[in-house]
């Protein structure tokens, strides 16, 4: 396991590392770029900035070549799940996967059930979060593929950071990840049926909104909100600032299937642009990602992918799952009963670092009506062996400081799966937590893929 | 076997005038193993762009936009099918219909369905899905009072249980949360009915190879006095109409259903 003490200078001590001058100027820099994402707290949004770490993660070239490998393999096989799911089923007729994991989860859509997406692609654009236990195993610990964000902010902060300290990068044979957006552009080109191309946010008020103009620019599509789109004669129209209509070929839509289409979905919703979804099913226009998709990445599916695998691809699964037990299962109950205080919980509906509880942390009282939900609903939840992840040094006001950190692959789906040689590398400010979501205050690093 | 006549229409009017009317309509009834429409024409009106689609349940749908102001919306729809041509539906295998399995928010049981659930399978134990359905069917017939007003489109089937009735919506919604406590895949039918007044809703149960019609309001099976016009998990995936607008307006709708046996066609 190779991490930056490695490639920075061995024999002097860490404060002499040029990687810490750079900090406070980074993050300044991060700030007026206006990098920042939103949450909603007590009904009210708030704009956080993203604290940036300089001291990266570092993946060297054989072990990222692993982790590709497995990457591309599941990203393929939840491709062909999805696939599978809207037609014809057999991964339920084979009993491969219990029906009502599908069909009671939050993933499923009936309103998706018979169609074929331009080019058979589902998940263009899949985040996969992954975390290393400190004897160097990788374990998968969700799959992210309605519409997981991040990409931009290793991006933006790779850049930064090369002007502000290019001294760092020189000799370390660092794969450049500022070609996102190149591989963006192709997944969106793939599946564009003729026409513009274009990033559709919710606006301003949306957590990622930064992310959503930052690709736009990057990528050269248009950024566009619901007004700004029409559906007419069965196609989908942009109209410009002159009131020109242009027709849209792919939609990279980051906006949830629920408020997508009020004609199909969410009746309430006022983000959305009626109709889309009526001329997508009769494939007039590629929407990015798939509406529907979420059926592959509901946490009660994720047990199950390892099995997916080797029901579609034939093959054994290269990443690991975290060990994982469904409550569903009697054998598995028992086990989550008697094993309860070493594990992990998690609401099968919840995310986002929400609905999370860990055994060991609950009152003898809350165990026990915990262990009385479980029994109630065993379908709504999943019990992982709590993993000792690794720490990374952060540095705090001078100091260095080990932290949990997660890393979020980022898979893109054009004429075959392409893994960006970088991610989002998310950690706990908490020393305590093992939660590294952005949503509750952690921060982020860069992931350094080493070529050697 | 018979040969009906169908006229609908459907007429909705705005206390003022609205503007970029977006609407979506599953009107049209289609050709299934037990009915075949061989005519049918629907004019919709204001003048307006028009789409036609087929939905993931297999329903008709006509999509389009009205943009320009407009004080009333609607369709007049007519048509000639012929029904009664099989006693059943051919269904997909069980794998294919699990989606019709499952509860919705809509039939999703509470205190009340889950003990009427217990009182009815318990009086019988019925081997066949057949006459367990027809059972649930009757046992509902008895339980409900058929009564407008009482409810509203967006009741759950929980709450008409509540209330003690409804209409032929209701019962369909209560059908399909037992049936779907049996575990049997079933299906919400809008359609119309022999007569005179409005359109009409009935439940699909999955038995095997084939989908069996059953009414709960009138406590028979479907036969050839009724016409299919579309199916889902519930009454959202059926609603005849659908619209947004911009406009803050009142909005009456009226609905009537005209449907009639042919006897003397002179080309007999």
């Amino acid at each position: 396991m190779i991490t930056y003490m490695d490639i920075f200078n061995r024999e002097k001590n860490v404060e002499d590392l040029e990687v810490y001058t750079g900090v406070g100027d980074v993050n300044e820099q991060l700030a007026r770029y206006g990098v920042k994402f939103g949450i909603y707290k007590n009904n009210e949004f708030k704009e956080q900035l993203f604290p940036f770490d300089m001291i990266p993660r570092v993946i060297d070239g054989e072990e990222f070549r692993y982790l590709e490998k497995g990457l591309k393999q599941r990203v393929k096989a939840l491709n062909l799940f999805i696939d599978d799911i809207y037609g014809e089923k057999h991964i339920i007729k084979d009993k491969v996967i219990p029906e009502e994991f599908i069909y009671a989860g939050s993933g499923y859509l009936s309103q998706c059930e018979g169609i074929k997406p331009p080019k058979g692609v589902y998940s263009h654009i899949s985040g996969i979060d992954l975390v290393q236990s400190k004897d160097g195993i990788w374990y998968v610990l969700e799959d992210n593929l309605r519409i997981p964000s991040g990409a931009s902010y290793p991006m933006i902060a790779r850049g930064i950071s090369r002007r502000s300290a290019p001294n760092l990068f020189a000799g370390k044979h660092i794969e450049d990840n500022r070609n996102y957006a190149q591989l963006l552009r192709k997944t969106m080109d793939h599946v564009n049926i003729g026409g513009h191309t274009v990033i559709l946010s919710p606006g301003r008020y949306n957590a990622a909104y930064f992310e959503h103009s930052y690709l736009a620019e990057k990528t050269g599509a248009h950024l566009v909100t619901g007004k700004e789109l029409i559906v007419e004669n069965d196609k989908l129209y942009f109209i410009d600032y002159s009131g020109r209509k242009e027709r849209v070929g792919a939609v990279y839509r980051r906006i949830s299937d629920e408020y997508l289409d009020p004609m199909n979905f969410n009746k309430e919703s006022v983000i959305g642009i009626p109709h889309i979804f009526d001329i997508y099913r009769k494939g007039n226009v590629a929407l990015i990602n798939a509406p529907g998709n979420g059926v592959a990445d509901d946490k009660g599916i994720y047990y199950f992918v390892p099995k997916m695998i080797k029901y579609y691809l034939g093959e054994e699964a290269v990443l690991n799952n975290a060990p994982t037990f469904l409550p569903y299962y009697e054998k598995d109950m028992k086990y989550v009963m008697d094993n309860f205080d070493d594990l992990v919980i998690k609401d099968v509906a919840e995310a986002g670092g929400y609905g999370v509880v860990f055994g060991n942390k609950l009152s003898s009282e809350e165990k026990v009506r915990f262990k009385e939900m479980l029994k109630n609903e065993p379908r709504r939840f999943i019990a992982q062996n709590v993993i000792d992840f690794i720490d990374i040094d952060i540095m705090d006001n001078g100091k260095l400081l080990p932290r949990k950190a997660d890393l979020r692959a980022f898979v893109l789906m054009a004429e075959e799966p392409m893994v960006w040689k970088s991610g989002l590398t998310r950690f706990s400010r908490n020393p305590d937590s093992f939660i590294v979501n952005s949503s509750q205050g952690g921060g982020f690093k860069d992931t350094w893929v080493l070529s050697q | 076997m018979k040969r009906l006549r169908f006229q609908y229409h459907m007429k909705l009017s705005f206390s003022n005038k609205v503007c970029n009317h977006r609407f979506t309509l599953k009107c049209i009834p289609r050709d299934t193993d037990s009915q075949i429409i061989e005519n049918y024409s629907v004019s919709v009106y204001p003048d307006h762009i028009n789409s036609e689609n087929i939905d993931s349940h297999g329903n008709i749908t006509l999509f389009g936009y009205a943009g320009e102001y407009h004080q009333s919306f609607g369709f007049d729809l007519e048509g000639v099918a012929i029904t009664g041509l099989s006693e059943y539906e051919g269904a997909k295998e069980l794998h294919k219909v699990g989606m019709y399995r499952y509860q919705t928010q809509i039939t999703e049981p509470g205190e009340k369905l889950k003990s009427f659930h217990k009182v009815i399978l318990s009086s019988e134990k019925n081997s066949s899905t057949d006459s367990t359905a027809h059972l649930i069917m009757q046992k509902i017939y008895e339980k409900l009072t058929y009564k407008q007003g009482l409810t509203v489109m967006e009741t759950t089937a929980e709450e008409v249980l509540n209330k003690g009735g409804g209409v032929c919506q209701d019962y369909a919604h209560v059908m399909l949360a037992i049936c779907r406590m049996e575990k049997i895949p079933c299906r919400y039918v809008t359609g119309m009915m022999l007569g005179e007044g409005s359109s009409h809703a009935w439940v699909e149960v999955w038995d095997d190879n084939k989908w069996i019609g059953f009414d709960p309001t009138n406590n028979k099976r479907v036969d050839d006095e009724y016409i299919k016009i579309s199916n889902g998990r519930d009454y959202s995936d059926c609603l005849v109409n659908q619209g947004i607008f911009i406009g803050n307006v009142i909005q009456n709708q009226e609905i009537s259903v005209f449907v009639y046996e042919e006897v003397n066609d002179k080309n007999d």
